[in-house]
């Protein structure tokens, strides 16, 4: 094998791309990975934005898989001198309101039981069923349904039905197929505020609340609502995590090497060329992992792509709305007045200030989709720093406000967010979030700055529209239909080419997901051992 | 009837088992391997607590074409499926008092291994649950289950 011929070339090093590689070289393959971008990670992407020694996460801050995903145990991602390490904050997420008062989620399910039962005892007894019928299954179900390539969910749900599982639980159901969020909130919950917690779980998690179908995913959601992990030192360290095993199992990665053209030999992927002409060839394999559009638009020629795979590959479709993010170097973390109510709300990692009731996450949905950015925006905040020291220089602290918002706006495009305009917004997040704060003025911030829905599309493009999850997260677009039928068990119609990226089931986000079923189906193709698979 | 883990007992299963031609011709032909763990838990008379009874079941063609009974834990190596659990659970089952399905739903008996098949062939693995847990192959010396 020549030095431009590998077994594999993988395209794209975030994260999918970078465990995809880890996994084929640690089975004995020479993997090539070639990155556009000066550095590996993709969404891992941890940046000092304001200010030196401020780190920052511009994009994938939260992360939910650890200790449930396969790939942090088969690839030592986690502890050790080449793992990330991870902290867990017991007071995971909460709510604070207008009048004051605060509901909280921790670890310790007694304590949510206890704060949700300040809202209503009933909800707070039908939130630990639920949690608690979840735990039992959900092991089985995430190593079904997310870390094993899709099978129909009509298959699923013809299980379901068979085994009779509707009459020996509570809250899972095939029904739930039909239903949204907020119905299954609504069917199984009183409170408003009970309800737009857990539909704040839902949101940041990427799922639209209203949209139907997805509540057959929520119980699961719900299950690991106690799993929010920050990595120590910033989100890219996972990266580097990635990049040892990468480099401890012999591959390459060229990091600047855009891939202009997959080349097709004899119908077959062949290899790739790079912008600057350079080629390298695969004798086996070509996984992209960036999206769908510029895989089969951009980088095959178009006498390459089926012609009935060019509609599915044109109609695929993104998330109405992305992230408009505010980043912060603050004096001192911020406290809360309901803390009054409930001091572990200063404690909390992830915040929902702002959505009161499932209205108000229907009327920012309606919003976005009419690419109107929402008036009185309803924050997500975290202070990372709380929970990692090294996140900020000694004494001070990180901030991070998050709001939904439209990617292009109406009548102005996306362009609008290159404007002044995302200076105004961020200083209305920022005073929104002063409203809900104790004590906490324009003094205390350091320097903010705002990372738009443009940015994150301008920056990783494969997040199409700042669309973070890659794809949208609808019912026509899960398990065996992301991102369409032909496409759903990583393989393409061109003998050899691959998808390993977020367009693929089960979706963006830290999931691994993508690239450990890419993984699963190369291998049966080429009959690698599957050392990774333990029965 | 034969007394539950004798040499009787584990062939009177699979008589019956393999008696089900209905069952044995949708299922996937070829060759199949399971493992099952069954933990002694203090409540099983029969299993004490501490040991592990391990199991090997070759499928060849929908039948049940070996079985053995071992000292170690069968290696991952072949395997299709493992199957963990509690005494009193699986005991409960063969007894059928206890749901196999609402076992699995709690965690009670963990199954490793690819699920997608067991769903794709769910009406199948209902039959074979409903052979398991004919209560009228077993004899229960030591007590049945419930067990309190």
């Amino acid at each position: 094998m020549g030095e431009d011929t590998f077994d594999a070339i993988v395209i794209g090093a975030g994260h999918n791309g970078m465990a995809l590689s880890a996994y084929l070289g640690r089975s004995g393959w020479r993997v090539l990975v070639l990155e556009r971008r000066l550095e590996e990670g993709g969404g891992l992407s941890t940046e000092q934005y304001t200010r030196p020694g401020f780190l920052h996460n511009l994009h994938s801050n939260y992360h939910t898989f650890v200790g449930l995903c396969p790939v942090y145990k088969d690839l030592d991602l986690v502890g050790g001198p080449d793992g990330v390490s991870y902290a867990t904050p017991p007071v995971q997420m909460g709510s604070i309101f207008q009048d004051g008062t605060a509901l909280t989620i921790h670890t310790d399910m007694k304590k949510t039981h206890a704060s949700m039962s300040r809202f209503s005892k009933k909800d707070a007894d039908t939130f630990i069923r639920l949690y608690e019928e979840v735990k039992g299954f959900q092991d089985l179900m995430i190593s079904t349904l997310m870390y094993a390539p899709p099978i129909d969910v009509k298959d699923i749900a013809k299980a379901l039905s068979i085994w009779k599982v509707e009459d020996k639980t509570e809250f899972f159901r095939p029904r739930l197929r039909a239903m949204s969020i907020n119905d299954f909130l609504n069917k199984h919950f009183e409170n408003d505020r009970i309800k737009a917690m857990l539909a704040f779980h839902a949101a940041v998690c990427g799922y639209y609340t209203d949209e139907s179908g997805l509540a057959i995913s929520f119980p699961f959601m719900l299950g690991k609502i106690d799993n929010w992990r920050i990595a120590i030192g910033g989100s890219h360290r996972l990266a580097h995590a990635l990049w040892r095993q990468m480099r401890r199992n012999n591959v390459t990665l060229l990091p600047a090497s855009p891939v202009s053209r997959i080349l097709v030999q004899d119908g077959r992927a062949a290899g790739v060329r790079l912008e600057d002409g350079r080629e390298y060839y695969a004798e086996k394999v070509v996984a992209s992992s960036v999206d769908l559009h510029q895989t089969f638009r951009k980088m095959l020629s178009p006498e390459s792509v089926p012609k009935e795979l060019s509609g599915s590959v044109d109609k695929y479709e993104y998330q109405d709305g992305s992230l408009f993010s505010v980043h912060m170097a603050l004096h001192k973390a911020p406290t809360y007045r309901a803390a009054n109510f409930d001091p572990d709300i200063n404690r909390a990692w992830v915040l929902n200030l702002g959505y009161e009731r499932l209205e108000d996450f229907n009327n920012d949905w309606d919003d976005i989709r009419k690419g109107r950015v929402p008036e009185e925006p309803k924050l997500n905040v975290a202070v990372n720093s709380m929970f990692d020291p090294t996140d900020a220089p000694e004494g001070k602290a990180t901030g991070l406000i998050r709001a939904f918002a439209p990617f292009s706006m109406d009548g102005k495009g996306s362009g609008a967010w290159a404007t002044s305009f995302k200076e105004v917004y961020m200083e209305r997040c920022i005073g929104r979030m002063m409203e809900y704060c104790d004590g906490f003025e324009h003094a205390d911030i350091l320097q903010a700055k705002p990372y738009t829905p443009l940015d994150i599309a301008e920056k990783l493009p494969n997040m199409v529209n700042g669309d973070w999850m890659v794809g949208k997260i609808a019912d026509s677009n899960l398990l065996a239909n992301r991102p369409s039928k032909p496409l759903s068990q990583y393989r393409t119609p061109i003998p050899g080419l691959y998808l390993c990226g977020s367009c693929t089931h089960p979706h963006g986000f830290i999931t691994f997901g993508p690239g450990y079923n890419a993984l699963q189906s190369i291998a049966d193709d080429y009959g690698l051992e599957k050392w990774w698979i333990e029965i | 009837m034969p007394v539950i883990y004798s040499q009787e007992w584990y062939q009177a299963m699979f008589d019956l088992a393999n008696s089900r031609d209905d069952i044995s011709k949708k299922l996937p032909q070829g060759e199949g391997c399971v493992a099952v763990e069954v933990q002694g838990d203090g409540r099983s008379p029969y299993i004490q607590a501490g040991e592990t009874k391990h199991f090997f079941i070759r499928f060849r063609d929908g039948k049940v074409a070996e079985y053995r009974e071992s000292e170690e834990r069968i290696p991952s190596k072949g395997l299709n499926y493992r199957v963990i659990g509690e005494a009193h659970i699986f005991e409960g089952v063969a007894a059928g008092v206890l749901d196999p399905v609402e076992a699995g739903l709690n965690g009670s008996v963990t199954i490793r291994g690819d699920m997608r098949a067991l769903m794709q062939h769910a009406d199948l693995v209902k039959v074979i649950f409903e052979v398991y847990s004919d209560s009228n192959v077993t004899d229960w010396p030591l007590g049945k289950p419930p067990y309190l």
